[in-house]
């Protein structure tokens, strides 16, 4: 092998060469960026949507966990939603009549997400024992009242962060994970089908915190991680991934798909969301808001959502704040944490209601809200 | 839970920082599909060079401590790595000769939002599903009322 001063320089020339067409990237990325949706769309003449400060109602305050509430998911077909808390418990909710249906106590407490199958039957939740649990809701619970676990994945080797079911497959799951990877998992055989990143180059360098499911075309999903990128996958081929999107300042809390399945939005601790192109790279749109009169650092986007047309995208944010931004216009036009009925805190996770008619919050305050537009005296119009 | 912003108060793992320490561990040997940590060495080509430099860096300045076989090794694994990447920046690079600007993407992002009838917007393209006001309706309360919250709504 070659003398470890040899070594250090090809090392040292290696990285050089990388950093220098890193910059050509930037700089030839720059120029194709001509013009944001904002820009665009102002050229267009598009009017900004102008909602009322009671447009959008409170109908539905979920009260029943008794630890800050981390996560939480909708059913596809049904109206129920399952949270994670601080306090160790899955409570699966009817949201249209407020009932809890199912509270089950977690063998490791320290919860971080979860998710709902997609035939309702099933959830699943993974935090600090680097494990993803299943439940089935319809299993009878034990005489303590526990509802058995009926499967744990295991094999990460750090915390799980995000996890969702693969849309209309009951039987695949992706996990996002403080290991740095990804990982598709076969919850009937509880087996790694894939790996994502982790000894592979094209992997996150740092945790991973997000993931989201291309609804349109489900081979594809994206991961946010602490190394400040996203991470575009193909499943079937976990060696590396297909696209590596820069532009965040700070770790990346929260990606979701767009609704047309060909962009996705981003949220992060450098307190501004994204919008970008999955094909090309390009970054679309920067959502920042004004920094407030002191300077202060700006807050932390913790959870983000679009409505089901992709005209609104919704970021909760770590001082309390949800504001509502307008895509297109790239404007703030509500503040949920402002409004009466708001949480008491942070606003941890947020989720939009399969037929984009409710959106779910849920918060360091314990609760969950459910808020819908209030109910119209008049024929909707075209627009 | 997730890191700095939180004030530190929750039972989360600290972020990154147990892999800052690990340097002797790097090179164990792992079963089944294990990942490799990624050598410290290299953590300074992998941060994204687009823009503004990242407000904060996780990694410390990079120095060589160790001189013996496991430095050439990891140097050795590091230098493959940064060729991979080379190779695939390049390949990005090529892709961008050709690629159209985002002035395409953004026209699409428009359009695309005209498409579906959007249940929270105040004005939308019809047609209305009466679905959307099912939030309104009364519900029959059951007798565990301790669950029945809608006191906590903006109407009742």
């Amino acid at each position: 092998m070659a003398s470890v001063a040899d070594l250090k320089e090809k090392h040292a020339a290696a990285t050089a060469s990388v950093n220098s067409l890193r910059e050509r990237l930037r700089q030839r990325r720059e120029m194709l960026l001509d013009t944001d949706v904002a820009r665009y769309s102002k050229v267009q003449g598009r009017a900004p949507v102008s909602f009322n400060p009671t447009d959008l109602v409170c109908c539905r305050t979920l009260q029943g966990h008794s630890g800050k509430v981390y996560s939480l998911d909708w059913t596809p077909e049904k109206n129920w939603i399952v949270s994670a808390s601080q306090d160790g418990r899955l409570i699966v909710w009817n949201a249209l009549t407020s009932q809890k249906t199912h509270a089950i106590k977690l063998h490791c407490p320290w919860v971080m997400t979860c998710a709902f199958a997609p035939n309702g039957q099933s959830v699943a939740c993974g935090g600090l024992d680097s494990a993803c649990s299943i439940f089935n809701l319809n299993s009878q619970a034990d005489r303590d009242g526990n509802m058995p676990v009926s499967r744990i994945l295991t094999g990460h080797k750090g915390y799980v962060s995000s996890c969702q079911y693969v849309p209309d497959q009951e039987t695949r799951l992706i996990t996002s994970s403080g290991d740095q990877t990804c990982v598709l998992w076969d919850v009937t055989t509880g087996q790694r089908i894939s790996i994502f990143g982790g000894e592979f180059p094209s992997g996150h360098t740092a945790d991973v915190q997000s993931v989201s499911i291309n609804s349109s075309n489900t081979n594809m999903f994206v991961s946010g991680s602490c190394d400040a990128t996203v991470r575009l996958w193909d499943i079937r081929i976990a060696s590396r991934a297909v696209r590596t999107y820069h532009g965040h300042e700070g770790d990346v809390n929260s990606v979701k798909f767009f609704p047309d399945g060909h962009r996705f939005g981003t949220g992060s601790e450098d307190g501004t969301c994204r919008l970008f192109d999955m094909r090309t790279g390009h970054q679309l749109q920067v959502y920042s808001r004004e920094p407030d009169r002191n300077d202060n650092e700006l807050p932390a986007v913790t959870s983000i959502a679009f409505s089901i047309s992709g005209r609104l995208l919704f970021a909760g944010y770590s001082n309390g704040d949800c504001y509502v931004w307008d895509t297109l216009l790239a404007e703030v036009v509500l503040n949920l944490g402002n409004l009466q009925n708001s949480h008491d805190g942070r606003i941890s996770c947020l989720g939009m209601s399969s037929d984009g008619s409710a959106l779910c919050t849920g918060s360091w305050d314990k609760n969950l809200k459910v808020r819908t537009f209030k109910k119209r005296l008049f024929p909707f119009t075209t627009s | 839970m997730r890191g700095e912003a939180n004030g530190g108060e929750d039972l989360g793992q600290p972020r990154g920082e147990d892999r800052e320490h690990d340097e002797e561990g790097e090179e164990r040997q792992n079963g089944g599909a294990a990942h490799q940590r990624q050598p410290q060495a290299q953590r300074p080509a992998a941060r994204p060079s687009s823009g503004q430099q990242p407000q904060h860096n996780p990694t410390p300045p990079v120095t060589m401590r160790n001189v013996g076989y496991v430095g050439k090794h990891r140097l050795s694994a590091a230098i493959a790595r940064l060729d991979q990447e080379l190779q695939s920046l390049q390949e990005e690079l090529n892709e961008l000769e050709t690629m159209e600007p985002a002035s395409t993407a953004c026209q699409d992002v428009i359009t695309s939002t005209g498409g579906k009838p959007d249940p929270l917007l105040p004005i939308t393209s019809g047609p209305e599903n009466s679905s959307w006001d099912r939030w309104f309706q009364r519900v029959r309360s059951s007798r565990s009322n301790k669950w029945w919250a809608s006191r906590g709504s903006d109407f009742s």
